[in-house]
């Protein structure tokens, strides 16, 4: 299908696209990659009056080192992210769960603000960085605020953002504070909507388990962090028993799964289960190497 | 009103788009509806660029938007304003096949031919990084780009031979 009609507004300044944002508030959208927009637009679930196109604002492109994070500008495209210079000594979830997200076609275009942004319970992105407690960096008229991952996703497709409000950029901790990462995930083809998958981020002290984050994705109406396998973890050796009991109690934790054509409720919580194990035994051979 | 047709709905309004596709520069008035996929093929004639799902999922209208593979029908035409499109017509723009292309014709990698002007531009991304390619990388390739006719074995073994015969002549 093609989609309906809509003003077409591509500012050059963020404080123009903000403008734009606060005159014609829930009746615009934001359009930056558009590897989700666009295709709800084109089956008309998404009829925006207006489209805000952010992509030649300029500023917003970067990836930047700082100590203790990477501050991720909301336009670098998934594909570039995936390039980042370090990224698997400074970052490896995100360089782990990137080439699950969509295709090379779709990553070229999709945006790392824009996979946030959109909040979709299947995505790997905001699991990725909600596990490791990440932030965003958004923007209005009114001036600037950080959400942290933990606040910023509400829902399916709903996130903390105001309909004036522009994801400028996303925070991600470094492996300065869990340095073991791993991400996993299970879907019908490569690159396909998500069944299940995991995230698990820890730090070893005195050989034995000192912190761990565990989160689920494509279960629940949002990415889940589920404190109950991190619990289990603390204080051992994340042998092949320690993994299997996180990946139990990952999967006890989920309430209430999501089920669709492509895995029932039982299936999805069975295979998160398994997925927490697994990226639970990496994450931890990764701290320990 | 046809895809490429003029503006008359309320709301919408008409912008220009300057771009150039296989090195010709064109300058269009289009919808901020239309997409790049229906500039290339209703306004511009070149309908090599095929369209199937329309919501980024089969891969058939892949082109290169500033050398990266890119899904037309999920990009607006205004969106590609000032920027340079390649599509399955440039490839062989002299007349004479490219090796990816010969490749698909020996190995017998195209059958209905839907897919494959996608499946070529999205290959030649993947061959332009100028990295190793291994089997894995191209079956992650081709799932996002969907054939009903070959089984993909064929396409496969036309992209490795390709990916090979280029590091060799590198």
């Amino acid at each position: 299908m093609k989609p309906a009609t809509f003003r077409y507004r591509r500012p050059e300044t963020l404080d123009q696209a903000l403008a734009e944002l606060g005159e014609h508030g829930s009746g615009a959208s934001v359009l930056a990659g558009g590897q989700s927009l666009v295709p709800l637009m084109n089956q008309r679930r998404a009829r925006p009056a207006v489209l805000v196109d952010i992509t030649r604002l300029p500023g917003l492109g970067q990836v930047t080192d700082a100590p203790g994070r990477l501050r991720v500008g909301a336009l670098v495209t998934q594909a570039a992210f995936e390039r980042a210079p370090g990224l698997a000594g400074r970052c490896p979830i995100a360089l782990e769960c990137l080439p699950f997200t969509g295709h090379l076609a779709t990553r070229n275009r999709g945006t790392v603000g824009g996979s946030i942004a959109h909040a979709d319970p299947r995505a790997e992105l905001p699991l990725a960085l909600l596990v490791l407690g990440g932030a965003a960096e958004v923007a209005s008229a009114g001036g600037r605020r950080t959400i942290a991952a933990e606040d910023l996703f509400t829902g399916p497709y709903e996130s903390a953002l105001r309909p004036d409000e522009i994801l400028v950029a996303t925070a991600w901790p470094t492996t300065d504070e869990l340095p073991g990462q791993a991400f996993e995930e299970v879907a019908q083809r490569h690159g396909d909507y998500t069944i299940a998958s995991a995230a698990v981020a820890l730090r070893v002290e005195d050989g034995v388990v000192a912190a761990a984050r565990v989160g689920v994705g494509a279960v629940g109406d949002r990415p889940l962090l589920v404190p109950e396998p991190g619990a289990v973890l603390a204080g051992r050796v994340v042998d092949e028993d320690a993994a299997e009991a996180a990946g139990r109690a990952a999967a006890d934790a989920i309430e209430h799964p999501l089920a669709d054509i492509h895995g029932s409720a039982a299936y999805r919580r069975h295979l998160a289960g398994v997925l927490v194990a697994r990226t639970a035994r990496r994450a931890w051979e990764r701290a320990v190497a | 009103m046809g895809a490429g047709g003029r503006v008359t709905a309320p709301g919408d309004e008409a912008v220009a788009v300057e771009v150039t596709v296989n090195g010709r520069r064109y300058r269009e008035i289009v919808e901020p509806r239309l997409l790049l996929a229906d500039l290339l093929r209703h306004r511009l004639g070149l309908t090599g660029t095929h369209v199937g799902c329309e919501h980024g999922v089969c891969g058939a209208c892949t082109v290169r938007l500033d050398g990266l593979a890119v899904r037309s029908c999920l990009v607006f035409a205004v969106q590609a304003d000032g920027c340079e499109v390649d599509t399955v017509e440039g490839l062989a723009g002299t007349g004479e096949l490219t090796d990816l292309q010969r490749a698909f014709r020996a190995h017998h990698a195209l059958q209905c031919g839907f897919c494959t002007p996608g499946v070529l531009m999205a290959t030649e991304d993947l061959l332009a990084r100028g990295e190793p390619v291994e089997r894995a990388d191209v079956e992650r390739l081709l799932a996002g780009q969907v054939c009903r006719c070959t089984g993909y074995e064929p396409i496969i073994a036309a992209i490795l031979e390709t990916a090979e015969s280029r590091r060799a002549r590198a």
